[in-house]
């Protein structure tokens, strides 16, 4: 994909007057709720740093958390299967159902399993595959993907979704939200109580004790891991954190970001009791790769609250779908050019104007702005910006060091954008401005220009001192910049390095 | 030079506060005198001359003395934002040097100045200009927080009658904590009348390069800005940031719409006098 | 406000559905008062079968619920603990799927948490996980003295480290990590239009009876 595909698929998406009302509506609930849940806890500020802190501690200590978490698992009589990529992970998942037999699946919602594109591959290979939380429900018998990270079906309002149950599901129309959970709630429950296995995602895995966390509202993952006799959960590596105690403070942000409720109505922690088989399939997929970046790691901190989704302006506009990954909004802005989601996401993390609404909200303090901003200097690094792009920075750089050269140009340039002709809106060059705004009339003359004219105080810096010094300046810039790259050469792997 | 900043910054009683970063003065009397560089975004300067000047007038009516570097051109945060590292480093550095003498830089937008203060010292981490950097980053505030945090002035005798809404640029709210000081200087100008928006703290949109490199969206993103300001019945939108300004009265006035657009400098700097532009 | 009163007046807004009550809940001196309520409970809600978790210190309960319900024609089964201590997991004196089959089940808590409403119980042969999940009504009837203020009190007491010294009020928990679930009101959903429905898939009803001895 390139930028100017990503700005179809926005224009797309923008095009349709009735997308952007039910995003509008829902996140600006959830917002509000977001909000109130966090001043509502006095020591809200230093449960959100605890849990930042613990994510952070997890994420630099990842393999070994990863092996203690293993090494407790199985002591509680489970079974641990690591996955290098999707593929694996999805092989492993068919392996181990096949082993034992099971045809039908009922599924908990787990984004993981949109990311590796899991359903489809069961199905695909003769699996009867049932997603059980609502939204997932709707937004599979629709035969469409989730919009929301939190909130799968945020896409459809009630008139949609009655539409949806009355033809794919042979029921007469209704749009009473009552009526439309229950009916979903009798069809799965026959399922529950048939399916030969379980399916879920994971909140955290606790490395200590071995322990998954679930977190839920609807009870569909309690069934999941309670009914079938086997359990199957599919969980990204970086999922794991190293102590109970870390749950304390992540269980009192995560609901309250999420949907502004102190808790969830349903954390399940699951250890040894349960289903008489029991498995982890620990998923990597490119991010141990990331977990080498001395920054970048951070964005595997991600507790998948969906808060950054509900504060972005520009989720709110285009959509979950405009994104065309798994993840959407601020999160899956980041995740996209980690193949997280998406094999074309290279190009989301420009889709943002970087006003950090999300990491206002982030309970693991992610830094999403500064972030995206390190995936455009990587975008530039590997040859994304176009030749014309790369020029028209590299010239910015030259004259904005020669302030005599810059006051000449920008002397031409008021001037021709005072033209009559240019202004006129019809120039080509500002087309992508001014399509949709007013072009601003620039002055005949700077202000510094006036201010000097009429005597104002003026200062000036010694060049010729201050060009070798800004030289240096660049060079140690530059340096800095190699010697990362060589380290990051010798660390990592995968597809993340360019040659 | 850092001596003399140091002693300059000891008369004035600038003590290191851990809220928000920020360098602010423990105390100041009224009649201390300082001088002020001040950093002119490059927008302001080719587009918005008349924001620059208010700025320089106010603070000359507060009795300080203001000098403008005649070498300075962009704080460099353009590049940064889109991904040329290096280009920007660069730039930049023609801002340290253009205001390397100063010891309190004054500037009319918060996200140039956030670029300055937040970024600076990362952005210059082991090259020559690094103290410098770290050291203007701690002297340089926009115009509205330096005029209440730093002059702690709230009243500066304006009067412009008006309904007006104040839009939160996003990087000067968020990563200097503006907003409250705006609030407060316009509660003191007679005669206008501040109706918030409900989210005014909602993005305009516009987000630098992002704003022609996704335009529909940038435009949708407008005009989900302009139903707020709509529906506050406001004849001018207030904001601290230029380009927002530029952004949604563009937008505005594309579709037609009468709304006005003033830098909070401009109305600070209306005593009546003048004719309302 | 005490830790209980804040658990009373944090579970209330949870019991609201868009439809009306889903659930109360009451606070009562001795395990008579709550069994008497809940067989009132039962009239009401014409229930005709109810499970009882085989904790011991539902007995008092159960006994209850047993002699009077019969003549209400109320049927009531008693889950019962494994002979052996340590050997029950969970769901092991009858298949999960069979709650289904009852109108409510009685239940306890090994944790009750203030700050959010929170009921916390471990798994284990003296309350089986489905009792919770699967009947439409879930009664709980506990102890105020396992009232804690917070999720990290609650944690700390469930899952102690070192591993393996449980707390001595949780009878049976079984061996290796404790399996725990934190239940913070009826089964809900809001997944359409963001509008709140109860239930979802699990529990319509939650009725709690806070006992000062149990
Ligand atoms: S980035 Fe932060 S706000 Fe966004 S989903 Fe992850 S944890 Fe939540």
């Amino acid at each position: 994909m390139s930028l100017s595909r990503l700005r179809e698929q926005f224009r797309q998406a923008l095009a349709d007057p009735d997308l952007a009302a039910p995003y509008e509506r829902a996140t600006a609930t959830a917002r509000a709720k977001r909000a109130a849940a966090a001043a509502e806890l006095p020591d809200y500020e230093e449960q959100r740093q605890k849990a930042a802190d613990a994510r952070r501690e997890a994420i630099d200590h990842l393999d070994a958390l990863v092996e203690r978490f293993r090494e407790a698992f199985t002591r509680d009589g489970g079974t641990v299967h690591h996955a290098a990529d999707a593929e694996e992970a999805r092989s492993l998942v068919k392996r181990i159902l096949s082993e034992r037999g099971a045809r039908t699946v009922v599924k908990a919602k787990s984004m993981l399993s949109e990311e590796i594109a899991l359903n489809e591959d069961l199905i695909a290979s003769g699996w009867e595959v049932h997603e059980t939380d609502l939204g997932e429900f709707i937004v599979q018998i629709a035969g469409q993907r989730p919009s929301h990270i939190t909130a799968p079906a945020l896409h459809l309002d009630r008139v949609d979704i009655g539409r949806i149950f009355h033809e794919k599901l042979g029921v007469d129309y209704t749009e009473d939200p009552v009526e439309l959970a229950t009916i979903a709630r009798r069809l799965l429950r026959e399922r529950f109580l048939q399916a030969d296995a379980g399916i879920s995602g994971a909140n955290f895995l606790v490395a200590r004790t071995g322990q998954i966390v679930l977190l839920e509202n609807e009870a569909n993952i309690r069934m999941c891991t309670t009914l079938p006799p086997l359990h199957i959960a599919v969980v990204g590596v970086e999922k794991v954190i190293a102590e109970v105690d870390d749950l304390g403070p992540l269980l009192s942000v995560i609901a309250r970001s999420a949907t502004g409720q102190k808790l969830g109505a349903y954390t399940s922690i699951l250890g040894a009791a349960g289903p008489p088989e029991r498995h982890v399939v620990l998923v990597d997929n490119g991010r141990r790769q990331l977990a080498q970046h001395p920054r970048k790691r951070e964005i595997l901190t991600c507790i998948r609250c969906g808060a950054c989704l509900n504060a972005c302006p520009v989720y709110e506009r285009i959509g979950g779908h405009a994104y065309e990954s798994a993840y959407s909004g601020p999160i899956g802005a980041l995740l996209g050019p980690h193949h997280l989601g998406t094999d074309h996401g290279r190009e989301l993390p420009f889709a943002s104007s970087l006003c950090g609404a999300c990491s206002e909200v982030c309970p693991v303090k992610i830094d999403i702005p500064e972030l995206l901003r390190l995936e455009r200097e990587r975008y530039v690094e590997t040859g994304g910006a176009d030749v014309g792009e790369r020029l028209a920075w590299w010239l910015w750089s030259k004259v904005m060091t020669r302030p005599r050269l810059y006051r000449l140009l920008a002397r031409v340039g008021r001037g021709i954008l005072q033209g009559p002709g240019i202004i006129a809106e019809g120039s080509s060059v500002l087309r992508d401005w001014t399509d949709g705004r007013k072009l601003p009339i620039p002055s005949s003359t700077s202000f510094i220009d006036q201010w000097k004219h009429q005597g104002g105080a003026t200062t000036r810096t010694n060049p010729i001192w201050d060009r070798t010094r800004a030289q240096r300046a660049l060079e140690a810039t530059r340096k800095a910049k190699r010697s990362w790259a060589a380290s990051r050469g010798r660390a990592g792997r995968g597809k993340d390095r360019k040659p | 030079m850092i001596e003399l900043a140091d002693s300059v910054c000891s008369r004035l009683g600038l003590h290191k506060s851990h809220r928000e970063g920020k360098i602010v003065p423990a105390s100041m009397d009224r009649g201390d005198r300082v001088r002020i560089h001040l950093f002119v975004p490059c927008f302001v300067d080719h587009f918005a001359p008349g924001v620059a000047w208010a700025s320089a007038r106010i603070l000359q009516r507060l009795g300080h003395e203001v000098v403008v570097p005649e070498s300075q051109t962009c704080c460099g945060q353009a590049g940064y934002n889109s991904g040329f590292h290096e280009e920007s480093v660069e730039v930049a550095t023609q801002w340290v040097r253009s205001f390397t003498q100063a010891d309190a830089v004054v500037g009319s937008s918060g996200s140039c100045v956030a670029f300055v203060r937040n970024m600076y010292p990362q952005l210059f981490e082991n090259t020559p200009y690094a103290e410098e950097a770290r050291r203007l980053s701690e002297r340089t505030w926009e115009l509205s927080s330096f005029l209440v945090d730093v002059l702690g002035v709230d009243e500066l005798g304006a009067r412009y009658p008006v309904r007006a809404t104040f839009h939160d640029g996003c990087h000067g709210l968020r990563q200097l904590g503006l907003g409250k000081q705006a609030r407060r200087l316009l509660a003191k100008v007679e005669g206008l009348e501040l109706v918030e928006m409900g989210r005014p703290d909602l993005c305009c949109g516009f987000g630098g390069s992002f704003s022609v490199k996704l335009p529909e969206l940038s435009v949708s993103m407008a005009d989900a800005k302009l139903e707020e300001v709509l529906a506050t019945g406001a004849e001018v939108v207030i904001a601290t940031e230029p380009t927002c300004l530029t952004q949604i009265v563009g937008r505005a006035h594309k579709r037609g719409l009468p709304l006005r657009a003033m830098h909070l400098a401009e109305v600070l700097d209306h005593t009546g006098q003048e004719a309302v532009r | 406000m005490n830790p209980v009163e804040r658990f009373v007046a944090e579970m209330q807004p949870l019991l609201q559905g868009g439809d009306g009550a889903h659930g109360a809940i009451h606070r009562c001196a001795t395990a008579e008062e709550a069994g008497r309520d809940i067989l009132a409970l039962a009239e009401e809600l014409s229930m005709k079968r109810l499970v009882v978790a085989a904790r011991r210190e539902l007995d008092a309960v159960a006994a209850i619920l047993t002699e009077e319900g019969s003549k209400q024609g109320l049927r009531i089964d008693r889950d019962r603990m494994p002979a052996t201590k340590g050997t029950g997991l969970d769901d092991t004196f009858r298949d999960a799927a069979d709650y289904a089959a009852f109108d409510a089940g009685v239940g306890g808590a090994d944790v009750l948490v203030a700050e959010s409403a929170t009921i916390g119980l471990v798994a284990g042969a003296h309350e089986a996980r489905a009792l919770s999940l699967l009947p439409p009504v879930h009664i709980v009837v506990a102890p105020v003295s396992r009232m804690v203020e917070r999720i990290h009190d609650a944690l700390a007491r469930l899952i102690p480290s070192p591993p393996g010294e449980h707390d001595p009020g949780i009878e049976n928990a079984g061996e290796g990590s404790p399996t725990i679930t934190f239940i913070t009101g009826p089964s809900r959903t809001a997944d359409i239009e963001k509008i709140l429905v109860l239930p979802a898939h699990g529990p319509s009803h939650l009725y709690v009876w806070l006992v000062d001895r149990l």
